[in-house]
């Protein structure tokens, strides 16, 4: 059910410029973005308040009652949100890049920024929350368990989350933006890939702290392989090169002295 | 395509690309430019703060947790290696694109901003530790000497020469003026130790023991205690190798700004 | 209610955390019992260490009080070959949820263990580990042994009740060091001019001010100077750098070498004795486990499912000049005593003891007697623990300790070891 695009431009009609008025703010960046920040400080106090009062024993029943459901809640959450999002953002893809205005394009740019806002402020709730509790927790805590209250946290929501904000992004991208329609962007989809694989690569940390690697020391190479996936970061580099090339042609379009704006 | 329609897809470019630099006369523009350039700082920044805590927990993060990591042989060796591998892949597309040389003053700026709120939250309220006991390392200064060497001589090659081998030289120098204490010698049960020796004894790591610890042990090649200078030297070397081969591969990266038609 | 309930200041205005704990004690009910100490398979807990006689004392103190930790281990001769050995690296340490004690001493058969050392297999050692209570909460106190390569060795559990200090002062933990200054270990090196707060300080103001100048004080940011640059082409794209970026970029150059220059001259200055980290492997003289009179041979072993019960068949001789009674099966920290012999010093607030989960076919053996003898240690506790999982380990076998007493009551010791078959029904 793939549909042709109908929209138009609804961009403010301000007094210094159409196109200059419509992108003072990014309403949806702060809303998703207290969000986020809201559900992280949410699982910060959970942790702090339960993490060693009911978590240090994964066979106990205590354990069992308050943070194994936090665990399928979060899997349970997280498929959903992605699959439905991605899903959604499929079936209702644009195939008419000509018929998307350049405001339209512009105004999408400045949504996808938003998007990355809030994914950026996750980001910075992940680097400053979660990493080091795992380090903090495993060094003083004897492991008995893959799940431990931090894994439930960082492994199962926190950097899953990410991927679950990557991938329908990703899509939209590429259905919604001319510059993007009908081919893939391969930085973007390195960016995708690599924070993704971080969840497989699970399998090989508990795989190898289970069978061969029986201490916390957090640098040791067992762990190289999440350091590794973390260089897909380094693809957003030429991302940002993209993004550069098609908005500031796009802001100098729209902006030119004889541009003429788009009408319905 | 034929050789006609390439030279009139250049063409086209051209004139668009002439356009683009007119619109840098555009105060409109130029207004838009900041608001997009303001968000995309953000993003950058709070994507690389998660990079870098990433890479760095996971391949230095124990000398950085514990002062009684912090010592003369490892630690002043792998954190340059570890930081510079980072910077180096991000400065190479940042330098090439928009001759900003920042990159590696804001990744050691947010890794030691990020470190800061991690330890309070992490080690000291989660896990009661004293901050005494678990402060972060700086290495502002050494990422300052790297991007001013860049600015001043405009060249990667010659900055790796000096920025990278004077970030590996000087952590343990500039690290000393707060860290010197804890080196301070205690008898404790008729034994030498130093404070933060004590420290590491007397707070309690359950799954953290004593010969955990990576740090420098006597050999009879030990001459004249000279380890700090040698490893001061050896990780200067080991910074400019380290720092040229993440450039090397941060030119490849940044050329990977394509598109492809399909996911292969 | 027993749950491990640290204080915490974080959201001091708020209370979030207090309201939180509360609501969570409300809801919750039943003993946190274990920490790590069920998790590992049946037959590594049975064939690693015994650890006996293991005491905390006292059991409900104040921060800042002292917690004495005591007692023996035995390291067995049954020691998994596959798995790195105690024999290499071990360490003596204490299982409790971070550093809610302060540890003030250990010893291992009296050699101070800062360090780590190595344990022989098939030999005692007595251990005393003394606290000092930090943070103020309800714990489970283990003691614990990291053994290098192979995980952790988790003695039983005691739990230690550690109320507020009555002056409510902060926690102080003051050292002197060799040249003669008294410290706090708790904010040690923090405040103060030339301190850790100090110089983050500084070096965060100098790298903010990099960075403004940067991207604070350009017209110019990423997309302009992007599109500028691609105008240009490399080979003229350094024209985007000033004069101005120059010299700035020089002053900072020129500030912070001299600045990192400066804090190392100070910190050598201020303080001129420091020494490395130290580190090493010290020994500790093993003790030989006493010879007492009885000599065992393991039969065969067999473990019912539906009984919770290990029978052992042996057959024991006393060589000695005095009647023995076997009193009690010790492993993987299970406490199997048989009441009808009644010996053996029961701690406060020890747990897992089954006060009579020993039957012994025979209760006297004679000296010079040589007798088949059936052991059946049997209690919940194997399921309580997660004992029963041994038939799903990959190597079925067990070890254990044996204690019997002569009839002046002396205490004797000897672990016996073997294959061990489930039955089914």
């Amino acid at each position: 059910m793939a549909l042709s695009n109908t929209q138009t431009a609804t961009l403010e009609t301000g007094s210094e410029s159409k196109v200059a008025g419509h992108f003072k703010r990014n309403r949806f960046a702060y809303m998703c973005g207290a969000f986020a920040l809201a559900v992280g400080a949410a699982l910060r106090i959970y942790l702090d308040t339960m993490g060693f009062a009911v978590g240090t024993d994964y066979y106990s029943e205590e354990f069992q009652t308050y943070w194994m459901p936090l665990l399928y809640g979060e899997i349970i959450v997280l498929c959903s949100f992605t699959v439905i999002l991605s899903v959604y953002f499929w079936m209702t893809r644009e195939t008419d890049a000509s018929s998307i205005s350049k405001e339209l394009e512009l105004s999408r740019y400045w949504r996808l920024l938003g998007v990355f806002t809030v994914m950026g402020i996750w980001a910075g709730a992940i680097a400053s929350n979660a990493v080091e509790s795992d380090a903090a927790w495993h060094q003083v805590t004897i492991r008995d368990t893959d799940f431990t209250p931090t894994h439930i946290i960082i492994f199962y929501f926190a950097l899953p989350f990410l991927t679950a904000m990557l991938i329908p992004a990703f899509i939209w991208t590429h259905t919604r933006i001319p510059a993007y329609m009908n081919k893939i962007s391969l930085p973007f989809l390195a960016v995708v890939v690599g924070i993704l694989m971080i969840m497989p690569n699970y399998g090989f940390n508990e795989w190898g702290h289970t069978f061969f690697y029986a201490e916390e020391l957090f640098a040791a190479p067992i762990h190289w392989g999440f350091v590794f996936l973390g260089w897909s970061l380094f693809f957003l580099v030429p991302l940002a090169v993209q993004l550069f090339t098609n908005m500031g042609r796009l802001i100098a379009e729209t902006t030119a002295e004889d541009y003429k704006q788009h009408s319905a | 395509m034929s050789q006609a329609q390439a030279e009139e897809v250049t063409e086209i470019e051209a004139k668009r690309r002439l356009l683009d630099i007119k619109s840098l006369d555009n105060p409109k523009a130029l207004k838009l430019y900041r608001r997009f350039d303001g968000i995309l700082i953000l993003v950058l920044f709070t994507f690389l703060t998660l990079g870098i805590q990433i890479q760095f927990t996971l391949t230095a993060g124990d000398w950085d947790y514990w002062i009684d990591w912090r010592d003369r042989r490892w630690w002043p060796l792998i954190s340059p290696f570890t930081l510079l591998l980072f910077i180096g892949a991000f400065t190479y597309g940042i330098w090439y694109r928009l001759r900003l040389p920042i990159i590696a003053t804001a990744v050691t700026l947010l890794l030691c901003l990020v470190s800061w709120l991690s330890r309070y939250l992490n080690f000291v309220e989660f896990a009661n530790f004293p901050m005494s006991f678990t402060f972060p390392s700086t290495y502002i200064g050494l990422a300052i000497l790297l991007d001013c060497a860049l600015a001043m001589t405009r060249s990667l090659v010659v900055s790796a020469m000096i920025g990278g081998g004077l970030f590996g030289a000087l952590v343990y120098p500039l690290n000393w003026a707060f860290m010197a204490p804890y080196k301070v010698p205690v008898e404790f049960n008729g034994t030498l130790m130093s404070v933060a020796d004590l420290m590491g004894y007397e707070y309690i790591r359950t799954t953290t023991p004593e010969y955990l610890r990576i740090i420098e042990e006597s050999t009879l090649r030990t001459f004249g205690g000279s380890v700090t200078p040698l490893t001061a030297v050896f990780a200067g070397l080991c910074g400019i190798v380290i720092y040229a081969i993440f450039l090397y591969a941060g030119s490849w990266i940044n050329g990977l700004d394509k598109y492809a038609k399909r996911i292969v | 209610m027993n749950r491990i309930v640290a204080r915490k200041t974080w959201f001091k205005g708020l209370q979030f955390h207090s309201v939180l704990a509360v609501l969570a004690l409300m809801l919750l009910a039943g003993d946190v019992m274990a920490h790590g100490e069920r998790a590992q398979l049946a037959s590594m807990r049975m064939r690693t260490v015994h650890w006996f006689d293991t005491q905390v004392t006292p059991l409900n103190v104040k921060v800042g009080d002292l917690v004495t930790v005591t007692g023996k281990l035995v390291t067995s001769e049954w020691w998994p070959k596959h798995m790195p050995s105690i024999e290499e690296t071990v360490f003596l340490n204490i299982g409790v949820p971070g550093p809610t004690f302060l540890r003030l001493h250990s010893e291992v058969n009296g050699v101070p263990m800062m360090r780590s050392t190595a344990f022989p297999l098939g030999k005692v050692y007595e251990y005393k580990t003394v606290l000092r209570a930090r943070v103020a909460g309800r714990y489970h106190v283990h003691p614990l042994l990291n053994v290098k390569d192979a995980g952790s060795l988790v003695a039983k559990g005691s739990w230690l009740e550690v109320a507020e200090n009555d002056s409510g002062e902060p926690f102080v933990n003051e050292i002197t060091t060799l040249p003669g200054d008294t410290i706090d270990l708790e904010t040690y090196g923090l405040s103060g001019f030339g301190g850790v707060y100090f110089w983050h300080v500084v070096w965060i103001v100098v790298g903010i001010a990099y960075l403004v100048y940067w991207l604070g004080t350009k017209r110019e940011l990423f997309i302009p100077r992007f599109i500028r640059i691609r105008a240009l082409g490399q080979d003229r794209a350094n024209e985007l750098l000033t004069k101005n970026d120059f010299v700035v970029s020089s002053i900072f150059f020129t500030l912070t070498l001299a600045l990192i220059l400066t804090g190392y001259l100070w910190a050598e200055n201020r303080y001129p004795i420091t020494i490395p980290l130290q580190t090493g492997l010290v020994d500790v003289e093993p003790i030989d486990i006493p010879a007492g009179d009885l000599e065992v041979v393991v039969d065969h072993a067999t473990y019912e499912l539906a009984g919770r019960s290990l029978t052992m068949r042996m057959n024991m001789t006393n060589n000695g000049t005095s009647p023995i009674r076997i009193a009690e099966f010790l492993t993987a920290n299970i406490r199997f005593m048989n009441a009808k012999v009644g010996e053996g010093e029961i701690y406060e607030g020890e747990e897992m003891i089954s006060r009579d989960g020993l039957t012994v076919s025979i209760d006297t053996i004679a000296p010079g007697q040589s007798v088949d003898v059936d052991l059946v240690a049997s209690d919940a506790l194997w399921e309580k623990y997660r004992m029963t999982g041994l038939i799903h380990d990959p190597d079925s076998r067990f070890a254990g300790l044996i204690f019997y007493y002569d009839d002046v009551g002396t205490r004797y010791y000897q672990e016996v070891g073997g294959a061990v078959l489930p039955e089914f029904f």
